[in-house]
């Protein structure tokens, strides 16, 4: 195995013995259910994989197997670095015990020493928001706040190989942020990641690369084929600009192409990050995919999207640029690119500031230009 | 960036399997205080409970068949002989009965985490040693009341008490490793404990037997075990020859245990 890799799957398969007899494909009685079949699959390091499929699909049978809760009835499965991973929120907390004891006991389940985890108690406590339970026993802990201190453990502990199942859907807006960031920041620092779940929009935003079990052939040639090629790597973005005027919102992107491209999707993401309820993304203006096919030498262009019909609440906003390739991989992203205020001086005070009754929406005009 | 590990199908080989254990120690600790601290949380009497418990017990014992029905234990004191049966009894009870409960208790874990399976009834070991501790106080309450001077043999103790732990792990480890499979291991543990406590001397001395009987009862080890721990209470204890046999026989079935439990407990997560 090279040096750059961190998992690496050959053949893996994992029969459960069922209770009942079930019909399999070929029409026969039978006990077994292959829950994963022949599967080969190589992450490196720095590499973030998400993994999709329907309910049985064998996504977290898949997870279960690389976090050694379970083994494998074929195949072997070869890891380079210390794994950590949340299957489920606050698996191993004791309802009884306060979070503190519980931080100790679910690190030290995770596979950190005492030590390890005292030294990065504080910054723990200070990530999961929530020190002023901390010596509450869990159980009166909400679900959020079970993720917020479950996540923050594995956030702070220093892992290589990081595997996440489904929980990160369970926070609120502003945490999942704060998750998606630390999971950037770790993609960033060379360690790997491997993100399940069943909602394939948000895997798309936060990971590199996208795996749909159990397709085998979709796993099998993913990495050749789907992988972002290298030029839209180097997409130059020159110049980002906001224009508004009192009904109309308008978005620029300069961008520079340097050679031959597939198909892109050029999305302006934009979150509410006046108010800690709504700090996701409230809207996306997204141009429809950009085919056009370009030959030789560097191609600048000019992206530009006019906000037709908006309804946006007063508030702060923020916008990030997406590049997306192939309709689910991030293949560049700046986040805060832009940053713009909506004020209505008539509706200061008004309803329209209670966060439960904001709401935005928008709809876009694209526009390409050749500069 | 060093630690490289292969995960496959085979389970890990038995040497492989103790070192896990080793790297894993503080798990042991952690899940025992957790334990400690969980089961006198929200208590009034807290701790008090580890002596209430058998001191009740001891009570009971006492009244009826030294008491009502004046059965004799020779030089020792009656409640003195059934106290030191109950704190090896008792010990070796906890740790079976509360080492087969935990894998079900802790199933939400062991489906989410890894680590060496064994790690849970171990710690259920630490957590019986440290129950015993508190009812040893009692113990010395008693010898102070009776007047009672124990001789050198009390430096043997720490050795008997690890002795006993021998057979609570046998039956934690082999049952543990077969009742994944074959639930009526699950049923068999209860009772077990409950008609043991009669084939095993804890409240009546083995003179009540007839004669031809005595050597059905050394068959169980639990017998030599218990006369081990008056033996190294009571000065003038005699300790009979003929439980050594069913003792010795302990050391193999306990490593053939943990093997066993190696071979299988990877499979533990997915019938949990």
């Amino acid at each position: 195995m090279s040096n750059d890799v961190a998992i690496k799957i050959q053949n893996l398969s994992k029969k459960y013995r069922l209770q009942h007899a079930v019909t399999s494909e070929d029409g026969k009685q039978t006990h077994e259910l292959w829950a994963l079949k022949d599967i080969n699959l190589e992450i490196k390091k720095g590499d973030s994989l998400g993994i999709i499929g329907p309910n049985g699909s064998g996504k977290s049978t898949l997870l279960k197997i690389l976090a050694g809760v379970t083994k494998p009835t074929s195949g072997t499965v070869e890891m380079d670095g210390k794994v950590a991973s949340i299957l489920d929120i606050g698996a191993g907390f004791h309802p009884e015990l306060t979070g503190r004891e519980n931080v100790l006991l679910n690190g030290q389940l995770i596979g950190f020493s005492r030590k390890e985890i005292k030294a990065k108690f504080d910054q723990i406590v200070d990530f999961s928001g929530i020190e002023k339970f901390i010596d509450e026993p869990v159980k009166n802990y909400s679900n959020g706040m079970y993720l917020r201190l479950a996540f923050s453990i594995v956030a702070c502990l220093d892992a290589d190989i990081y595997l996440f199942d489904e929980v990160l859907s369970v926070g609120d807006a502003e945490f999942r942020i704060k998750c998606n960031e630390e999971i950037n920041r770790k993609i960033s620092q060379s360690k790997a990641v491997i993100i399940v779940s069943h909602d394939h929009e948000t895997l798309a935003h936060m990971v590199k690369e996208v795996v749909e079990l159990p397709s085998l052939k979709k796993v099998n040639t993913f990495n050749e084929s789907t992988k972002v090629p290298d030029y839209v790597d180097s997409i130059d973005i020159r110049n980002i600009q906001y224009e508004s005027s009192e009904t109309k919102h308008l978005f620029k992107a300069d961008l520079l192409f340097p050679g031959t491209l597939d198909p892109v999707d050029i999305v302006f993401m934009i979150r509410d990050v006046s108010n800690i309820y709504k700090r996701f993304a409230v809207s996306t203006i997204n141009a429809s995919s950009f085919e056009k096919k370009l030959t030789q030498g560097s191609h600048a262009y000019m992206f530009k999207a006019s906000v037709s019909k908006a309804i946006l609440s007063p508030g702060e906003y923020s916008v990030d640029l997406l590049i997306i390739h192939q309709k689910n991989i991030v293949a560049k992203k700046i986040t805060g690119c832009l940053q713009f205020a909506v004020n209505y001086d008539d509706l200061a005070d008004t309803l329209y500031n209670n966060p439960f009754l904001r709401a935005s929406w928008l709809t876009a005009d694209w526009e390409l230009t050749n500069i | 960036m060093s630690e490289k590990k292969i995960i496959q199908a085979q389970p890990d080989s038995f040497g492989t399997y103790l070192k896990k254990i080793w790297a894993h120690k503080a798990l042991i600790v952690t899940f025992a205080k957790r334990d400690l601290k969980a089961k006198y949380a929200q208590t009034i009497l807290g701790i008090g409970w580890s002596i209430l418990h058998p001191a009740v017990i001891l009570f009971l014992f006492t009244f009826f068949f030294g008491y009502l029905l004046h059965w004799k234990t020779g030089n020792t004191p009656f409640a003195l002989y059934v106290y030191s049966g109950l704190l090896g009894w008792n010990l070796f009870s906890y740790i079976v009965i509360q080492g087969n409960n935990s894998l079900t208790e802790s199933a939400h874990i062991i489906k989410k985490v890894y680590f060496p399976k064994l790690i849970l009834p171990l710690s259920k070991v630490l957590v019986g040693l440290v129950e015993l501790c508190i009812s040893l106080l009692l113990l010395i309450g008693l010898m102070i009341w009776y007047g009672y001077v124990p001789s050198w043999k009390i430096i043997f103790l720490p050795i008997v008490i690890l002795i006993t732990l021998i057979p609570a792990i046998i039956m934690v480890s082999w049952i543990g490793a077969l009742s994944y499979r074959i639930r009526d291991l699950f049923h068999v543990v209860p009772f077990l404990m409950y008609a043991g406590i009669w084939i095993t001397p804890v409240f009546f001395t083995m003179d009540i037997l007839p004669k031809e009987w005595q050597s059905a009862w050394s068959v169980n080890p639990m017998t030599g075990i218990i006369e081990a721990w008056r033996w190294c209470l009571f000065p003038d204890w005699k300790y009979n020859t003929d439980h050594l046999p069913a003792v010795l026989f302990l050391l193999p079935l306990c490593i053939g245990g943990i093997w066993l439990y190696s071979r299988n407990e990877s499979s533990f997560s997915d019938f949990a």
